[in-house]
């Protein structure tokens, strides 16, 4: 017991002194590990205009001092915590330096086994792109969104839809399905009528035959979206009564709906820098728009983009009748052209089934040009 | 005599576990080194190159001699006399670099025993790798000063200013018999931002996405982006880039904005993933309402946030480094890019002539709109386990 007194005050100083190593060493390792986080943090930290000082001391420093006092090692202002970083080429080297004072300073009165202090250093490496000043001075979200419209921004959307060529807009209600054919939505410049550039012809078929099914020559106004009825060459056309709009107008029919531009008006339909209207309609160039819905389920049945261009360009075929085919990627539909005929079906037709049909064609009762312009094919 | 020999074996104890505890923090500093090295090799593989023979040859090298430069910046206190080598391994084919690293952790009671150094050894292998942005990560979070919050498209039902998909014109949603294709009954199918597989989301005329990236965009050697518009019309899009404008104040959705976003046009940036054989497919500028002239760009392509065309309003470089979000929206016109598909002279192979068409209709069709297939931040690079060899 005499001897254990004896060695226990040499016990008691060797513990302590242990003890401040191994806590030293501890609050070594949370620098390290303190610096890795929060530089790793950075990403996070970063808005508009900040630049490296602020990084430095805002970010990091700070969040470093947070780091180790949630840790219990001390970071007051004896223990002089300081973070600076170096730009090394794409490198932005953060030094973070930190002196560790031993609370148990007992051996010191007899011996200096323990040092008065410990300097410990950390080292971390973030892209230096991190510390540039980013300049983000262009909209903030107010001024991206235009809180008076509900789903166009960046500018008007009155001005742009009321530019945009597709009549399918509808304020009314249908009653039927939409089943079952494909309609021709022609655009029509007639002058002097009322039914000017925002007419379109409307011509359909019933996907089983080629046929021209009107019986009558219809239009579509964009401004009312009723449809109307004309005379052959659309020169006065007048009103279907009791039709709200034009899609009711053809319940259960409406399987496929084609939107179709003549160039009949002065539209540039194509932009192309090196070549007039004229030159690119004389070149066999053709746009269509399509939509496709498959009957019932009213999805699409494939990408309104997936229709390869070259598909209608009839004129790098050889002469009629040879055909060619043109899968969607989907595999629903498929597009057939035989010479200056183009036909969307859904696929479930076989080729057999199509030359049946098509050897059985009534002979057109007009012109080529009408023929041509109809299916949307220019040679 | 007992307590002698009981003290000595207490002391030689403590004595181990502190020589231990050193080597430990040495192994861990080496680590981290060798982590830090990797990474930043890895940095220089670039996702819209694919490089053979020399030039890969030469960024491997780059990538290596990275590395070995990044860990010599480590060789810093604890790290500064302990004998370290290095051997960093770079895989341009697959984008990868192997680092395995060693040093002698010098002992301080264990020298007694005649125990000078303990070798230690170490590795990392980082990855730079392509990250699809999706409509919801299940484990992708935001670190915060405030809270952790999730990555994905930000949307609010009741409020459209944070994401909206159009609906087409002539659009009947009492019976919805004319539907977008992105919507299911009245939710946007949003889960058709994954990856690259034909099945986009089509935004509508003028829609827009609003998406909180799962990873930062911090902008790396070459492009940091990549948008798959599908099809094969080249419809138009904007592109912004976003910060929060109050970090500590993140913004969560319109109805919580926080200090709102700030926001930049980056669509200046775009490189088109298709060769033109005309230079035709490259960024616009058009004049909008609300926003003044902005840039818009046809097609998919790679964005670069370092760009030096991405100006501020006084002209200067804007040095965008990183971003949080990316606004796409579209660009409300029914035109886009198509491949020149007639013509005797036309190339057989790329680059193929591209030209701008009016697509009349399309804003009424299923698909209206820029059709977004994939959204991509390139670049990603993290830590994989390592291999023994690449």
């Amino acid at each position: 017991m005499v001897e254990f007194l004896l060695v226990m005050p040499f016990i008691i100083i060797l513990f302590g002194i242990l003890t401040e190593y191994v806590y030293a060493l501890t609050i070594n390792m949370n620098l390290n590990q303190g610096l890795k986080s929060v530089t790793s943090l950075i990403y996070g930290q970063i808005n508009p205009g900040v630049d490296k000082e602020q990084v430095r001391d805002n970010f990091v420093k700070y969040w470093l001092r947070n780091y180790l006092r949630s840790r219990y090692a001390p970071a007051n202002s004896e223990n002089e915590l300081n973070v600076d970083y170096r730009i090394v080429g794409e490198d932005a080297v953060f030094i973070a330096s930190y002196k560790y004072i031993p609370s148990f300073t007992l051996p010191n009165i007899y011996f200096h086994f323990l040092p008065n202090s410990m300097r410990f250093s950390a080292i971390s490496v973030i892209p230096s792109v991190l510390l540039k000043e980013n300049i983000y001075d262009g909209s903030t979200t107010e001024n991206i969104y235009d809180g008076s419209t509900t789903n166009i921004v960046l500018w008007g959307a009155p001005v742009q839809e009321a530019n945009k060529h597709g009549v399918m807009e509808l304020t009314g209600n249908t009653t039927g399905a939409i089943v079952d054919s494909i309609i021709f939505l022609i655009p029509k410049a007639i002058a002097g009528v009322p039914l000017t550039d925002k007419t379109y012809e409307v011509k359909k078929w019933n996907g089983e035959n080629y046929r021209y099914l009107s019986t009558s020559n219809l239009a579509v106004n964009l401004t009312d979206k009723k449809p109307y009825s004309c005379n052959s060459d659309f020169s006065s056309c007048s009103e279907i009564s009791g039709i709200p709009n034009f899609i009711s107008y053809f319940p259960n029919t409406v399987t496929n709906i084609f939107f179709y531009d003549d160039y009949s008006d002065a539209l540039p339909w194509v932009e192309h820098p090196n070549a007039s209207i004229s030159s690119i309609l004389n070149s066999g160039n053709l746009k269509n728009a399509l939509a496709l819905v498959e009957n019932n389920t009213y999805k699409s049945v494939g990408n309104y983009d997936d229709l390869d261009i070259l598909g209608y360009n009839t004129s790098l075929l050889p002469s009629p009748p040879v055909n060619n085919h043109i899968f969607s990627d989907s595999g629903k539909y498929v597009v057939e052209t035989y010479g200056s005929l183009v036909i969307v079906h859904n696929g479930n037709q076989t080729k057999a089934e199509l030359n049946s049909i098509l050897n059985n064609l009534p002979v057109p009762s007009y012109s080529a040009t009408d023929f041509s312009s109809e299916f949307g094919v220019l040679e | 005599m007992y307590m002698i020999f009981l003290f000595s074996v207490i002391l030689a104890f403590c004595a181990m576990a502190i020589d231990a505890t050193i080597i430990y923090n040495t192994r861990m500093k080496l680590q981290d080194a060798t982590e830090r090295a990797a990474l930043a090799g890895a940095e220089l593989f670039n996702d819209k190159f694919y490089p053979t023979g020399t030039l890969a040859a030469t960024i491997e090298s780059a990538a290596e001699e990275k590395a070995e430069e990044i860990f010599g910046h480590f060789l810093f206190g604890d790290l500064k006399s302990v004998n370290t080598t290095i051997i960093a391994d770079a895989k341009y084919s697959n984008k990868k670099i192997l680092v395995k690293t060693s040093a002698y952790s010098p002992t301080f009671f264990l020298s007694f025993l005649g125990v000078q150094s303990v070798k230690i050894n170490a590795k990392a292998c980082a990855v730079s790798e392509k990250m699809d942005v999706k409509s919801n990560f299940d484990s992708a979070m935001w670190t915060t000063p405030k809270a952790l919050y999730r990555s994905g498209i930000i949307y609010s039902e009741d409020n459209s200013t944070d994401t909206s998909i159009s609906k087409p014109l002539g659009q009947i949603s009492s019976i919805q018999n004319f539907y977008s294709a992105s919507y299911e009954t009245n939710t946007p199918i949003f889960r058709l931002i994954d990856d690259i597989d034909n099945h986009p989301l089509s935004l509508g005329p003028g829609g827009y996405l609003l998406i909180r990236l799962p990873a930062p965009i911090v902008d790396k050697p070459g492009p940091d982006l990549f948008i798959k518009e599908a099809g094969k019309a080249l419809e138009g899009y904007f592109v912004f880039a976003g910060i929060d404008i109050d970090p500590f104040n993140p913004y969560l959705n319109n109805a919580t904005q926080g200090g709102g976003v700030a926001w930049k046009n980056i669509t200046c940036s775009a490189i088109s993933e298709y060769e033109d054989l005309n230079n035709n497919l490259v960024p616009y500028s058009v004049s909008t309402t609300h926003s003044g002239t902005q840039e818009k760009f046809y097609g998919s392509a790679y964005f670069d946030l370092g760009d030096s065309c991405i100006k501020t309003s006084a002209g200067n470089n804007a040095n965008l480094s990183m971003a949080k979000y990316i606004k796409i929206v579209d660009d409300n016109s029914e035109s886009a890019f198509v491949k020149r598909s007639l013509g005797s002279s036309l190339p057989s192979s790329p680059p193929y002539s591209y030209y701008k068409a009016m697509l009349f209709g399309e804003a009424s069709t299923a698909t209206a709109g820029a059709d977004i297939d994939a959204i991509q931040i390139l670049n990603f690079v993290r830590l994989i386990p390592p291999p023994e060899h690449l």
